[in-house]
């Protein structure tokens, strides 16, 4: 075992994401034995988690299927080349957020947003209940509003800190996760996380309840 | 008032959680699937050109081992076309008698050669004299000599010569000294 691979398991900290790794190289070397239908275990796992996070950098969901599709397909393109130096879901991530990254770049002026319906479910009721009293169609607009103001204050920030937020708080990622995916040190991704979660507090002192 | 009935504190983890509820229905990812099939056969069919592989090619593990080619390269043609180092050959000077020396030393009070070394005058009398004898030559002899012969030594010691042209004083007190 060369000292990448070494390293990346150090990253991988959790036993279960460990499994999660380990069954996924299992798929990724049958894509390269020539079984392509494999690859769409890969994309039925990671097709939401990878639509998440690339619908929370542009906050555009027609951008968002567009740009999904083009990172499934560019990871099937070069499948050959991932050698398990990193669990397969980091390198996912890595292509998707540098289609991503590379797409709000190209279209830094051109922003507009189309979001999905808030899906209420368990773990949001919760906070949704905190959040608001009201009832029917005034909740239903008052909720509106919040996604709209949180898509607005994600927008204001510079892409790197909406990648770090995204990925953390939205998606779970570690610190050592997002420092590889972003190709940056953890130090930054804490600096960056902690920038970016004050800016929203900021903009989103309205809502929040202290 | 009990603490339960309290309203919870909503932070901004809170408020990122909820876009995790953002996600689209099952109807979405039934066309989702279907545009990327198709996606997905138009790449298997593609033929990729024999370029868009150089830089994969290069962004591999090539870095040093093309790193050294390169280099190797690069000596070897420099070893090939480049002209070996010529080394200044100076000959030794002859030596001196007393007399001599002294010569040299009264020569050196003349406006014209204060500003040369010893050394220089040296050298330069003894290409003059063709390195047969050491002798030191009168000074407004030697830079006559030296413009017409264009002596190397002048021009190796001095950016520009330290007189043009000699003075006739000059000549009457050199045929008084000898």
């Amino acid at each position: 075992m060369n000292l990448s691979k070494v390293f990346s398991k150090a990253i991988i900290t959790s036993p279960e994401r460990q499994q999660e790794a380990d069954a996924d190289f299992c798929i990724v070397k049958e894509v390269q034995s020539g079984n392509v239908a494999a690859f769409d275990k890969l994309i039925l796992k990671y097709r939401e988690r990878l639509f998440g996070v690339i619908y929370n950098l542009t906050a555009n969901r027609e951008d968002t299927a567009d740009l999904t599709q083009d990172a499934f397909i560019k990871a099937f393109q070069s499948i050959n080349r991932f050698q398990g130096n990193c669990s397969f879901f980091t390198w996912l991530y890595k292509i998707a957020v540098n289609t991503t990254l590379s797409h709000l770049r190209k279209n830094r002026l051109r922003s507009f947003f189309s979001l999905e319906k808030i899906q209420e479910d368990g773990a949001n009721a919760e906070i949704l209940e905190q959040l608001t009293d009201k009832r029917g169609a005034d909740r239903d607009t008052y909720l509106r509003e919040l996604q709209e103001k949180l898509n607005e204050a994600l927008q204001k920030l510079s892409i790197p800190h909406r990648t770090v937020i995204t990925l953390f708080e939205i998606d779970d990622l570690s610190h050592a996760e997002i420092a590889e995916v972003m190709g940056c040190s953890e130090g930054t991704v804490r600096s960056r996380l902690h920038y970016a979660k004050q800016f929203l507090q900021g903009e989103m002192g309205k809502y929040i309840r202290s | 008032m009990p603490e339960s009935h309290q309203p919870r504190k909503v932070s901004v983890e809170d408020l990122l959680r909820l876009k995790r509820a953002e996600r689209p229905g099952p109807e979405f990812w039934a066309s989702f699937e279907h545009e990327l099939r198709q996606k997905q056969l138009t790449a298997l069919m593609q033929k990729r050109s024999w370029w868009q592989g150089v830089p994969q090619i290069f962004a591999r593990r090539a870095y040093v081992p093309l790193g050294a080619a390169a280099i190797l390269t690069f000596t070897l043609i420099s070893i090939k076309y480049s002209t070996p180092l010529q080394v200044a050959q100076v000959e030794p000077l002859p030596r001196c008698g007393l007399r001599a020396k002294r010569r040299l030393h009264r020569l050196r009070r003349w406006p014209s050669v204060r500003r040369c070394s010893i050394t220089a005058i040296k050298r330069h009398s003894a290409w003059m004299t063709g390195l047969r004898s050491w002798r030191p030559v009168c000074p407004s002899r030697m830079l006559a000599w030296s413009a017409r012969l264009q002596c190397p030594m002048i021009r190796l010691n001095h950016r520009r010569p330290v007189l043009s042209r000699p003075t006739w004083p000059t000549w009457n007190n050199r045929n008084q000294s000898s």
